[in-house]
């Protein structure tokens, strides 16, 4: 080991874990001046990585309150160092974090609302790609809607939260009163996505979540019509019909990005 | 006057998107974090090409970790080419640092020791840099709280050495080495005498933190007046050097800044006239 290689790896373990043997290799009048000076990076390291996560998740920020968001961010910085050289991404382990660490994993609540933030950002700065219109889509010649495939936007994220989450996020966005924290038997199904550079989220209905996962998995219209009728209300006549229906909407809402024929 | 001197410019932040294509300021260049872009699409990007046909652009980036001794991270560099390819920038910078080894990062600009170790490790690795990215790089001087026992030599020293041996330019951080120099007790004056002129493409000014003691360097407020005087010093010293207002945190409105910016023109200005006299 050279002598930079020895001295970043010893900076670099007082920054992760205060080791005092690094003392000795910083110049100064004593200990106390030396601890004081690498305290400055000590520091800087854990309040800049927390304030990252607060902007990645300004609303479980708001749901916990400062305090706990600050307990919540050091220690999943203790866990999770980071690897990023963009900080952009250093959150993304957020809610499998708080789904699993013991201090947080009987608050569903908490990592299903990062899961849901987590997605907006996803959506935020996701690939650009184009939008198929109708134009496009009524060129397509009648033969070829059975084998038809759908790519989805890029843009386009899925979570699945059984907690209310979505009225809570409304709740601290808006300023409005903040409803109590429940939970539903059935999970929530919600899309969110990127149009015009404008973020949005809805909730499916359950036979929309059905034939978009179908679809999404690069299953021919068809098929996943036939699909739909099986796994729903609706009979053989009825499944395209509605997905044909679902389909204009999601074109209109900027969810798919073009389709093949293969 | 220096090739590709830009005049008097501002750190793009998110914030300030929609006034500066709806006000369309009097600032004449914008310098653009380069990891803000380094993401796969949508607005950050959006924004910066619309940016980019109204005003010149120059590229600064935080995590090149030109220091460390880790390898350099070929992904990252691929990136920044994209980047640049994209943006067409006027110009590129990073920092003279480490930001972490192990594959680790520690999100900060770590100073290095002053060895001729750490000299040759660093020449070698901007001429990597530069020959990859097909152009000159810029270094900037980090503000520092340590010393190393190890270091052999002085900031300026160490700095110009590299500077000189790597043939990289030079972005010169008034501010940091105000800080510097009260955290280690010694004259930014001598600082700015040693170091080649003509390597000095772009100036930042920022505010900081008194911690008493210490100083910090937090971007987070406006310039003070002594880091106002050193930067007076710097343009007598070298000229006229593009320069620019470099806020993080507490980011104020638009304007705020660019009356801030208005203050280096009126300074930068009246540095010049001192240097050379105006003739009968």
């Amino acid at each position: 080991m050279t002598s930079l290689d020895g001295l970043q790896s010893h900076f670099q373990h007082y920054i992760l874990e205060e080791d005092p043997t690094f003392l000795r290799e910083i110049a100064g009048a004593d200990d106390a001046y030396r601890q004081t000076r690498l305290g400055v990076y000590y520091t800087a390291y854990r309040l800049r990585l927390v304030a990252a996560l607060a902007v990645d998740y300004e609303i479980l920020q708001a749901l916990v309150g400062e305090t706990r968001f600050g307990e919540i961010g050091l220690a999943y910085v203790q866990v999770r160092p980071s690897k990023f050289r963009n900080l952009r991404w250093y959150g993304a382990a957020m809610a499998d974090f708080l789904r699993e660490d013991a201090r947080f994993k009987d608050e569903p609540l908490l990592s299903q609302l990062a899961e849901f933030e987590w997605a907006h950002g996803l959506a935020f700065d996701a690939p650009d790609a184009p939008h198929l219109s109708f134009d496009e889509l009524a060129a397509v010649p009648p033969e070829d809607w059975g084998d038809i495939q759908f790519i989805p936007h890029p843009s386009m994220q899925m979570v699945t939260p059984n907690w209310n989450v979505v009225d809570i996020w409304h709740a601290h966005k808006d300023g409005s009163e903040v409803p109590e924290a429940i939970s539903s038997e059935q999970p929530n199904v919600i899309a969110v996505w990127r149009k015009d550079y404008k973020s949005y989220f809805r909730t499916l209905e359950s036979d929309e979540s059905l034939l978009w996962q179908t679809l999404a998995n690069g299953t021919g219209f068809g098929v996943a019509c036939a699909e739909l009728a099986a796994s729903s209300d609706l009979n053989e006549e009825e499944a395209p019909l509605r997905a044909a229906q679902l389909l204009r909407g999601w074109i209109d809402e900027g969810w798919i990005q073009a389709y093949k024929i293969p | 006057m220096r090739s590709n001197y830009l005049g008097f410019g501002l750190g793009l932040r998110t914030v300030h998107y929609e006034d500066i294509l709806a006000t369309r300021p009097n600032v004449d260049w914008f310098e653009a974090l380069s990891e803000n872009y380094m993401v796969p699409g949508g607005k950050p990007l959006y924004y910066l090409d619309k940016i980019r046909a109204d005003y010149p652009v120059v590229l600064h980036g935080v995590s090149m970790s030109i220091g460390s001794t880790d390898p350099l991270d070929k992904d990252y560099l691929k990136q920044l080419k994209a980047l640049a390819d994209r943006v067409e920038p006027k110009w590129m910078s990073d920092h003279l640092c480490w930001t972490g080894i192990a594959t680790r990062n520690m999100h900060d600009l770590l100073p290095l020791p002053y060895t001729r170790e750490a000299v040759d490790h660093v020449v070698a690795r901007i001429s990597q840099v530069q020959d990859f990215l097909g152009r000159r790089m810029l270094i900037e001087n980090v503000s520092s709280y340590v010393n190393f026992e190890q270091s052999e030599m002085t900031e300026w020293e160490f700095l110009r050495e590299i500077a000189e041996r790597a043939d990289c330019l030079l972005l010169f951080d008034v501010n940091n080495v105000y800080v510097s120099g009260f955290n280690h007790g010694f004259d930014p004056r001598e600082y700015i005498d040693a170091l080649p002129s003509e390597r000095i493409q772009q100036i930042h000014l920022a505010g900081h933190t008194n911690c008493g003691t210490h100083i910090i360097d937090t971007h987070d407020a406006a310039v003070i007046d002594e880091v106002w005087k050193l930067y007076s010093y710097t343009i007598e010293a070298y000229g006229p050097v593009s320069t620019m207002i470099e806020r993080d945190d507490h980011i104020p409105e638009l304007d705020v800044l660019v009356a801030e910016l208005d203050q280096a023109r009126a300074l930068g200005a009246a540095a010049l006239d001192t240097r050379i006299p105006a003739t009968a």
